[in-house]
């Protein structure tokens, strides 16, 4: 069932991906970046924040918003900016919450992630919600008001919180003063709630690229001067308005709060947070097979710490050896670890990985399912295309049109580089490999370490020995598969030029990388 | 240029969307709503059996707790009935705040109203009856008075709210 919607997700994501792409540039796609992008808005946010409250009195809350608003010069945009970053904070939250579930990966080591984004996007709400308050026009007074009637049936204080609203006596600035404290506090909780939330990744991405902040920040600008954000008349606790203002980002959820029992709002509030805290639970899959962590041979690891460098997941570390050598040796903490199979292609003597996705498996299957069709066949048809199993189905079904020899990997970053020589020594006249675009990989680091081992002599590097006009790397974004496929026949074109290959029958690349033996006396 | 100009659209769109749900316009309390709405704060008067205490008893309490009287009890309890052109709209009986119903009672009504000329009759009376006097502890204390009668014609402004709270032992009524 849940495996389901996720697809329906990732189904639903894909077809916004193609929309954007066909119109934009792949690199920029603020679908992939909605994480990062949801945590560049936390810094405008606390940037245009710190602005406003330097003018905000809470003495006069509506009538010191209300001068904020009119002040044409940076006020009224700077507020504007305030308030659209809050709606395309909680929008970009969700989008990167939908997408890692798409992705099946809100499960496992990523559990803490999950739990600590959902709290950050009600921590997010609850700070909007304030921050409606704060301004004291019609629409901050509803709020406060349900906000109240909610908190009235808990039984935390004998005297109704509602009172304060009822008009009898004037607004305390004591309870724009605990707003305003709940207001900055929670965004403090929020930076404590965004370190949990990274905690358990090793590089963390926390900034969208500087080309796609300048383009967020701006869009936000241009709309708050175009579009000044709303702001309702001043509250008047004897006056009810006919309507007010509503944001449906933060608040689309008040009017059925009015109509309804304040505990049957507490449940639905109650039974939403915890089936969103429990996905990770009712995602879940099977820790064998696909989903097993990786683990290391001791009698293969030669201690250089490679594996432990590329780990997207911070799961591998350097222990002391057991068996007398005197490195150290990879050692694999399947908590933390998500399966993503990075770590084999890190590994030259092919020591660790996903039980069946070490190296020397991926040479195995090399040799037993592609290596056989290679021997014989044009240059055209000799070509491998090496493609990542989350990319573009269409890309995957049209390689097979154009006559390459498909090679479906989970991801481009757990190719080892042994497969590639393996593949161009003995019978392919080229490699092409399509990975799924950097911000969008499910493993993280795929694409950048796979660039980095074949072009820029990080372990496992490519040997020298190997013809890289014969290999080329692209990425194959959802919705362009035509440019994928014109990238592939310009590479067919350049390989054809070549001379054809030296096919070397007996090549035993595993022999390069026999595992050392203990030396004597240790 | 037909790619740029079809994003430039998408974005402006986007962002229009954006806008506009930011700043959608939905229905509150409508056009001709009114509302009477009660709202005090009523200490209420202390219901006690009290007597005094004999030698011997005295003689068994800690030095610091030998008080001569005792007194043993509860809070009161009010009635508050809401009559709306003679017609009943509420009536509730209402008691002290906290676990032992010993703190203030906390008065906060809404009732709807038609815009115009409408007699309003609120009383807010003590439940337990008692033919003693007011306890001068009571007084001290601030207790509401046993009694509590509001009866009066209010013009009821379209959109506005008719406001009846408690100070100095009467019904306050305020409007917009």
């Amino acid at each position: 069932m849940i495996a389901r919607v996720e697809r329906g997700v990732r189904r639903l994501l894909r077809l916004l991906d193609c929309a954007v792409h066909r119109l934009s540039d792949w690199r920029f796609n603020p679908l992939h970046q909605s994480g990062t992008i949801a945590a560049y808005l936390l810094l405008v946010l606390s940037v245009t924040g710190l602005y406003l409250i330097v003018f905000y009195r809470v003495g006069s809350p509506s009538e010191s918003v209300q001068r904020i608003a009119a002040d044409p010069w940076l006020g009224g945009w700077m507020r504007g900016v305030h308030r659209y970053a809050t709606d395309v904070f909680l929008l970009a939250a969700v989008v990167h919450g939908f997408r890692v579930f798409g992705q099946a990966r809100s499960w496992g080591p990523r559990a803490r992630a999950w739990v600590t984004g959902v709290v950050l996007v009600g921590v997010g709400l609850a700070c909007a919600w304030t921050g409606f308050v704060m301004a004291w026009d019609t629409f901050g007074q509803r709020l406060a008001i349900v906000g109240a009637r909610l908190f009235d049936v808990l039984p935390v204080l004998s005297e109704p919180v509602a009172r304060i609203f009822a008009g009898d006596r004037a607004m305390p600035s004591a309870f724009f003063f605990l707003n305003l404290f709940v207001h900055i506090g929670l965004p403090l909780l929020m930076g404590i709630g965004l370190w949990l939330h990274v905690s358990k990744v090793a590089r963390p991405v926390l900034l969208p690229p500087r080309r796609l902040q300048w383009a967020v920040s701006a869009g936000l600008v241009i709309l708050a001067v175009v579009i000044p954000a709303p702001l309702g008349p001043a509250a008047d606790p004897l006056r009810l308005p006919a309507a007010t203002v509503l944001n449906l980002s933060s608040a689309w959820w008040l009017p059925l709060a009015e109509r309804s029992s304040p505990w049957l709002v507490w449940g639905a509030a109650a039974m939403l947070t915890l089936l969103a805290i429990a996905v990770p639970w009712l995602a879940r899959r099977s820790r064998s097979e696909t989903f097993a962590p990786s683990v290391v041979d001791p009698r293969l690891c030669t201690g250089c710490d490679q594996c432990t460098q590329d780990c997207p997941w911070g799961a591998i570390t350097m222990v002391p050896r057991t068996d007398g050598r005197p490195t150290l040796v990879a050692l694999v903490d399947p908590a933390l670890c998500v399966s993503c199979g990075i770590c084999a292609a890190s590994c030259a003597p092919m020591g660790v990985g996903p039980e069946g996705r070490t190296g020397r498996h991926q040479l195995f299957r090399a040799r037993t399912e592609l290596l056989p069709q290679l021997r014989e066949g044009t240059v055209d048809s000799r070509i491998v295309a090496v493609c990542c199993s989350q990319t573009d189905a269409m890309v995957r079904k049209h390689f097979g049109s154009v006559g390459a020899r498909l090679h479906e990997v989970p991801c481009i970053g757990t190719l080892h580089t042994s497969v590639v020589e393996l593949l161009l020594r003995q019978g392919a006249s080229g490699v092409f490999i399509a990975g799924c675009p950097p911000r969008d990989c499910a493993a993280r680091e795929g694409p950048k370490w796979t660039e980095l081992r074949l072009f820029h002599d990080r372990e496992a590097e490519l040997q020298e020995r190997v013809d890289r006009r014969r290999v080329h790397l692209t990425v194959a974004p959802a919705g362009l598969a035509g440019e994928t496929l014109a990238e592939y026949a310009n590479f067919r074109d350049a390989v054809r030029a070549l001379e054809g290959p030296e096919v070397e029958d007996d090549v035993d690349i595993r022999l390069l990388c026999e595992p050392l033996e203990p030396e004597a006396g240790t | 240029m037909i790619r740029r100009l079809a994003l430039g659209l998408v974005v402006a769109l986007v962002a229009w969307l954006l806008a506009a749900s930011s700043g959608a316009t939905v229905t509150w309390h409508g056009d001709e709503a009114a509302l009477l709405r009660l709202s005090w704060v009523a200490r209420p008067e202390r219901i006690e059996e009290c007597r005094s205490r004999t030698d011997a008893e005295l003689a068994e309490q800690p030095a610091h707790m030998r008080q001569a009287r005792e007194c043993r009890g509860g809070s009161a309890s009010y009635r508050l009935a809401v009559t709306i052109d003679g017609e009943p709209i509420a009536e509730d009986v209402l008691e002290g705040g906290g676990l032992r119903k010993d703190r203030a009672i906390f008065v906060l009504q809404e009732h709807p109203l038609q815009p115009g000329a409408r007699r309003v009759q609120i009383r807010f009376s003590r439940v337990e009856p008692s033919d003693r006097p007011v306890d001068s502890a009571d007084v001290r204390r601030g207790a509401v008075p046993r009694s509590l009668v509001l009866d009066t014609v209010v013009q009821v402004p379209a959109a506005g709210v008719v406001l009846v709270s408690f100070g100095d032992s009467a019904f306050i009524l305020k409007l917009p």
